[in-house]
């Protein structure tokens, strides 16, 4: 019984998400311009008081805003239809990478972060990203 | 005691579950007609698989919650029986014990740890209702809140038999398709606006509602907030997951506690990792709902200052 019950489960999640992915609910979440990153970042925090350099990618999927603390850089993906925010400070970055198709690798050391790739379309931007945050490595 | 047959046979979240399925579907059909409701795919998929993790955890937990329960019905007050009348009491008791253990779920950073898992999504729609969290025995509520009723003198079956039904009730109210239900509806009964404000980021709203039917114990308790058309719900929690794997979903908070239980400088600090509200921190770096309130506050009225002067 038990058996048939989690068979039937498992094809009702099945048809829920293909029907959800058929219909084409979700719109990817893409940033206006870096003013709406920072928008974005000081609602989350209630105050982020972005400094000089923020940067999003031209793809509108991520941007990195440093904090006019000079320490702290926000960050923000694009998770699906959503972003993701997150404040870096010193030993929030596992490791930064820029490739050279000028794309940043981020992997930090938060256990419900999955990696992330934002792709700035210039290898000597990835690379001063990627030296910038390798400092708040931890 | 002769417990009725249709409790011993019959789980009314098993007669739910096809329901739940079409008014999910439902759902997104009319998402896709009016774009009044929000779904995105690995999202839904992931709060369907806590779902499933949930009954079966469910199940596997099921023999050791019930051996409990028998053992303290055996130390009962009172013999309150199987009357029509018991089943009522029951009935809103059970929603009251139901008001205390969600707001402690939201208060405590050990139950937050379980209940979180509802919270996760930045959706709310149908499949929201879903996401439910695996480990909920781990948060020990069973041994107190859950008893509390059982020892009082109500038999287990009916317990959970009432506590079915609400959840139950709860399902429906996970949707922005409805805005307001009749007035008379919205000041008695837990409905979707009211359960929007309950899972909404925005620091007006956090911790507030916790209701599962009757709205009226937040009421009663001070936690109501209505719904304000000028303060648009944003869904998920102060720090949003940044992945779609439910094992995460499933043990990121529990994992956050004992990291910082492992960095703590002292006993009394590791137990208020554990058992501070949720954000709690020893050097204040990071933010607790009411902090994120206060600071909400103080820049509206600073706001409101030079606009008054105008």
């Amino acid at each position: 019984m038990l058996l048939i019950v989690l068979i039937g489960s498992i094809a009702g999640i099945s048809a829920m998400v293909l029907v959800n992915v058929w219909l084409g609910l979700s719109e990817p979440a893409r940033l206006r311009d870096l003013d709406d990153a920072v928008a974005r970042l000081d609602t989350d925090s209630v105050g982020y008081e972005a400094g000089e350099g923020g940067q999003i990618t031209p793809d509108g999927l991520s941007a990195l805003v440093p904090a006019r603390d000079g320490v702290h850089v926000g960050l923000l993906v694009a998770r699906g239809s959503d972003f993701v925010i997150r404040y870096l400070g010193p030993g929030s970055v596992r490791l930064a990478e820029a490739d050279e198709d000028g794309a940043l690798m981020l992997r930090l050391n938060d256990f419900a972060f999955a990696p992330a790739r934002l792709n700035f379309g210039s290898a000597d931007t990835a690379r001063d990203w990627a030296d910038r945050l390798n400092g708040l490595r931890g | 005691m002769d417990v009725p047959a249709f409790v011993q046979n019959f789980d009314p979240i098993w007669i739910a579950i096809p329901l739940f399925t079409i008014a999910v579907f439902a759902e997104m059909i009319f998402a896709r007609a009016t774009g009044a409701a929000r779904f995105e795919a690995r999202d839904s998929a992931a709060s369907l698989m806590m779902g499933l993790g949930n009954t079966i955890s469910g199940v596997l937990f099921g023999t050791v919650l019930a051996i409990w329960s028998m053992f303290v019905y055996e130390h009962r007050v009172f013999d309150i029986g199987f009357a029509w009348w018991a089943w009522i009491i029951a009935f809103v008791l059970d929603d009251f014990v139901y008001y205390w253990s969600h707001r402690f779920a939201h208060t405590v950073r050990w139950f937050w740890a379980d209940h979180i898992v509802h919270h996760s999504s930045q959706h709310y729609n149908l499949t929201t209702a879903l996401r439910q969290p695996w480990l909920n025995p781990f948060t020990l509520k069973f041994l107190w809140l859950g008893s509390a009723l059982i020892l009082l003198g109500f038999h287990p079956a009916m317990i959970a038999f009432v506590g079915s039904l609400n959840l139950i009730y709860q399902f429906w109210i996970h949707t922005e398709a409805i805005d307001r239900m009749p007035r008379w509806f919205e000041t008695v009964m837990n409905t979707p606006s009211h359960h929007r404000v309950h899972h909404a980021t925005n620091p007006l709203y956090l911790d507030r509602n916790y209701a599962g039917v009757f709205i009226v114990w937040d009421k009663m308790f001070g936690t109501f907030q209505p719904e304000l058309d000028e303060e648009k719900c944003r869904y998920g929690i102060v720090k949003n997951l940044g992945t779609y794997n439910p094992i995460k979903i499933c043990l990121h908070e529990w994992w956050g506690i004992i990291d910082d239980m492992r960095h703590a400088r002292s006993v009394r600090e590791a137990a208020l990792y554990l058992l501070a509200p949720p954000g709690w921190s020893p050097n204040g770096s990071r933010t607790t709902s009411k902090q994120l309130l206060e600071k909400w506050k103080a820049r509206q009225q600073a706001e409101d200052v030079p606009e008054a002067a105008e």
